[in-house]
This record gives structure tokens, sequence and C-alpha cells, in this order.
């Protein structure tokens, strides 16, 4: 296997999916390469698909390898965001050999036959909305002044992110003409935690131009983004909290 | 299995055990032989205070509970190092090592008798010494462990016949990183990486820090130039569970016999010594062990209330015990509270 990526690609890749896990069972397919992750207590996941068109350069038998998400973060942060990152892997040496620049690194990969591959989950709903990487992050910063449980509500007219504490509440409300898309027959609610939803949203701030949240009433959260100029699909998955004890 | 006797054939002279932290095992499923540390605890968390019988710790329905307590503590804290444990329990074991059970028992049998006299008598300090040799691992203790597993959320599953050996095979065909157990036998039965104190890491023995410690077959056996079929003989010859041995042979002469003449029946030959009876039998349950081709369970999400039921409001468990225990599980990610749901819950 060996391939090219352009560092920020890459970079995405990796800051995306370490903002849920350590390590991750990287799938190198016959022409893209996928990424299903899920963090230990099943709260939230990724499905991410980087298609073989986001790479520079692309020649791959197909590959599993499992990676540690900490030391590919580290060596892909020496790098600036349009340097190349040349990957090869040889089966018959058995490591992961990366090359930044003047750098090369390698790694040997994990032993991931113990790793599960999650099943995505199938939900069903109607209800979405979607905006810009910077508004959801705001609305999120926001949030965590407050408290670390946010509600994201939905009508016909508008999506509200708030948290209301014991003493403080924080509301951001966009209307619908300040969204990109507003979809929804009844109105709704749900409360998810930030400790999930900030650090990915911080990642996506800058980078991210549309974020699609679909939900429900008390209902799983699904995010759907792109990066690497749509070559990159992800959905993020994540569980809800309700009132009492599960 | 027996927690005071030889257990196994001793092989720690040809070993060169690696002190490992509990952290080198993070991200790591290790099959672990469940009835030798159910031993360790319930010999070791026994009633020792002042006037007590030196049996097992009980809740106040007369309940032993001291395996309970020990699995509870030593599972959750090797979870909390991000190990996935996988608990082995022994199934039926082989007609080969019916007489090493049967003098397990008759030691057992005259130990209580004796014990019994030092109660009657009101002899404590004999009581107590005792205790460690009346206790047993009842299949119904074992029925309580794993119900507390499987509530915890940790896989536990029962060998064919001895777990070390399920888990020794399992464990070469790649689906454990290890196998825990303190049975040198882990190795006679091919395991390619065995851990030993894995359970009592971190405690004091005699005083001493207790450290866990990792032994690779691959350079056991190229240290001492040895295959692993002459490690089985070997095994063999100096007594397992299975057979005495042959008597006037100690690791160090067995070593030394093997390397020379290879296989058991030459050394017997070269020593004018009798080959062990059943010995093609013997070799097969060390190098043909069987386990189950069913795949291990992956571990799961720990039941609280189903916990709290069965430890707090059944055994009298402190709220200090199951809350440490309860702790370790959320901050490894094994238990979700404040109302959090699981994806998997819609």
């Amino acid at each position: 296997m060996n391939i090219t990526a352009r560092q920020d690609t890459f970079r995405m890749v990796v800051d995306i999916l370490s903002t849920l896990v350590e390590e991750a069972r990287f799938n190198f397919e016959e022409d893209k390469l996928v990424i299903r992750v899920v963090d230990p207590s099943h709260v939230a996941m990724i499905h991410m698909e980087v298609d073989s068109a986001a790479f520079e350069s692309w020649d791959v038998n197909e590959t599993v390898l499992g990676l540690e998400l900490a030391k590919i973060s580290k060596l892909v942060q020496l790098a600036g965001a349009g340097d190349l990152i040349l990957v090869n892997y040889n089966d018959a040496v058995g490591k992961v050999e990366f090359q930044v620049g003047e750098i090369e690194r390698t790694i040997r990969p994990l032993d991931r036959q113990n790793m599960q591959e999650p099943k995505v989950p199938d939900l069903d709903t109607d209800i979405s909305v979607s905006l810009s990487g910077a508004k959801f992050a705001r609305a999120l910063k926001a949030a965590e002044q407050v408290g670390d449980l946010v509600t994201f509500s939905i009508d016909q007219t508008r999506f509200s992110v708030n948290v209301t504490g014991e003493s403080d509440a924080v509301n951001v409300s966009y209307d619908a003409g300040e969204l990109q898309e507003l979809n929804c027959t009844s109105p709704v609610k749900s409360q998810y935690s930030l400790q999930y939803l900030l650090p990915l949203a911080k990642k996506l701030e800058a980078t991210v131009d549309t974020i699609t949240a679909r939900f429900g009433e008390n209902y799983p959260l699904k995010l759907e983004f792109e990066f690497a100029d749509g070559g990159a699909k992800v959905i993020y998955f994540l569980a809800p909290r309700v009132e009492g004890d599960v | 299995m027996n927690g005071g006797h030889t257990l196994g054939c001793n092989l720690r002279d040809l070993a060169t055990p690696h002190q490992v932290e509990l952290r080198d095992l993070s991200g790591q499923r290790v099959g672990i032989d469940a009835f030798l540390i159910a031993y360790q605890f319930i010999t070791s968390l026994r009633a020792r205070g002042e006037g007590q019988d030196g049996g097992p710790l009980r809740d106040s329905n007369g309940h032993p509970v001291s395996h309970l307590m020990g699995f509870l503590d030593r599972a959750t804290v090797m979870v909390e190092a991000g190990i996935d444990p996988v608990f082995v329990f022994d199934g039926r074991p082989d007609e080969l090592k019916m007489e090493t059970l049967a003098g397990r028992k008759a030691r057992k049998v005259a130990a209580r008798e004796k014990w019994d006299e030092a109660v009657a008598a009101g002899d404590w300090a004999t009581a107590q010494k005792l205790g460690s040799q009346i206790v047993s691992y009842t299949p119904e203790m074992v029925a309580e462990t794993r119900r507390m597993l499987d509530l915890l959320g940790i896989a536990n599953i029962e060998a064919p016949m001895e777990a070390e050996g399920a888990a020794a095979v399992r464990c070469a065909r790649g689906e454990f990183s290890a196998v825990a157990s303190q049975d040198w036998d882990t190795l006679l039965y091919g395991a390619p990486i065995m851990i030993r104190n894995l359970t009592s890491h971190g405690t004091k023995k005699f005083g001493r820090m207790v450290h866990a410690e990792r032994i690779v077959l691959s350079e056991l056996l190229e240290n001492n130039g040895l295959t692993y079929e002459q490690l089985v003989d070997l095994g063999i010859m100096v007594g397992t569970d299975f057979h005495p041995g042959i008597k006037g042979i100690g690791p160090k002469t067995g070593l030394k016999l093997i390397r020379e003449y290879g296989t058991i029946e030459e050394v017997c030959a070269a020593k004018e010594k009798e080959i062990p009876e059943k010995l093609e039998e013997i070799r097969k349950i060390f190098l043909n062990h069987p386990a189950s081709d069913e795949p291990i369970p992956n571990f799961g999400m720990c039941d609280e209330k189903g916990l709290r039921e069965m430890l707090v409001d059944g055994h009298d468990f402190s709220e200090r015990r199951i809350g440490r225990a309860l702790n370790r599980m959320e901050a490894s990610g094994r238990l979700r509270s404040g109302g959090q749901t699981s994806l998997f819950d819609f």
C-alpha cells in the first residue's frame, strides 16, 4: 500500500477521530479509506469515508491497519497544511512508514483483531438543520459556559441551543433565514453531552462550511459534514441524555 | 486447583520473567485463569480478627463473600487500567487428574476435622491457621462469581476442561494477548505469553510488593535450548496434575536429561527408569488441549442497578466498596450514568 495525502486532509482525519478514541482501524479499500469507531461506552460513533480522489496518490490493495492516533497526530503536526504525507505499508515488513518532508517515521500497527467494528445504528428522523461549522461551534462554546449538557430544540421557524443551569442560563437561537436549511414538521428537543460535542465542534469551526444535524425527541443526534472538498464524508452519531436513569 | 500445594510443574528456574505494569497491558484482551485467583481470594480474605474462626468472610446471612469481594476489586482494577479481561473457568477435569484431585480432597477433609476440633475448643489461633486449608470454591460460588461478572459487563467463559489450557490454546490462536495464571502448566499448554501475579499486582505479600511479570514461551525455549515438545516432556518428568512425575527427577536434572536425550522415552531408557503410564495421553492433554471455537463474547456495559441489588442488598457490601468499583467502571467508559443513553438503545 502506498498513498500520499495533503497534511490538512490527513490531519483532519486524525483530529476528528481523536475527539472520540485513542486508536482506530483504518480500512484501506480499493477506492476509499473507511474508518468506523465507537467510544467504549457506546455513546458516540464516527463513520468516515475518504474517497481515493481526496488523496494525492493512491495505490492500495485492501489493507487494514490499527493505528494509535496520538502518534500520527504528533507526526502530522510537524508539517504544514500544504505539505505531503507519504504512507507506505508492506505486509512482509509489517510496519507502516510515514514520510513527512525530511522526516521518516516507522510505526508498528496495533494488533487489531480484538478491536470491534461497530454496527452503524439505523436511525430514522426527517428533522434536520444545516448551518456552518462556525455557527455550530459558537453556540456550543456559549453553552459550555453554563453547563455540561446542552439542549437542542427545533420547530418550523427556528433552531435553538440552550443550557439552563442552577443560576445561569444561555440560549443561542437561529431563525430559519439565518440557517442554510431547516426541515421540521413538529417541534422536538433532545439533550446531549458537551463532553462529546464540543471537542468535535472546535475541530470543525474553521474547516467545515456545512454541518447537517438530524435529531428527534430524546433521540440520537446525527451530524453529517464533509471536508477535503467533499472528498471526505463523516457521520457522527451521539446518543442523547434523558431525564432520570436509563 | 489448590492454593497451598505445588501447582502444576514448577518452571520458575527456566523462565526469565519481565516485570510489567498494568498499563503495559492496556488495550489488550487477557485470558484469566479464574480458579487460581478465586483461591487467592478465598484463602487471603478470611475472618482473622479476635475470636474469629479463620473461615471465609461472610455476609449477615452467613453466606461466604470473599470470592465476590476479591473478583469485584481486582477485575475493576484491571478494567480501569484499560485491560479487557476475560475470565476462564474450569470445565470437567480429565480422568487422569482425578488422583490429584482426590489427594487434595483428602487433605482438605483432614484439615477440616482439625479445624472443627479447634473451633469446638475455642482455639481460635489454630482455627485461623487452618482456615486457608478448609475453604472451597464451590460450584455455587462459581455461579455467583460469573453472575457478578455478567453484571459488570466483563466477559467470562467456561473451558471444556482446564481453564489455563483453553486460555493457552486461545492465546496461541491470537484470541488473547496473554494468559494470566499462576500455574506454570500454562506454558506447557502452549501459551505464547503468560502473565503471573496479574491479579495480585500492587498488593503486599510477606511485606514485599507483588509485581506482575511476563514470561514469553519462545524466549524460555530458546534460552534453555528446548523445543516446545521437549518442554512438555520435561514438565511430565518433573510432575504435573496428571502424573506425579518420575521419581528423583527435579527441574534441574530434568532439563539436563531432556537436553541430552531428547524425549522421555530416551531418558528412561538411558537412566533405566519406568516410562510414565499413559504417557501419550498426558502429552496429548498438553499438546492438543481442547478449547471451544465459540468466539469470545465482547465486554458490555456495567449494570449498576443489578450489581447493587446483588451485592449491597443481597450480600451487605458497603457503599465504599461498591462505589469504588463503580467509579473504576465509569472512569473506563464501562458505566453510563446521569441518564446518558447508548446508541444501541435506539
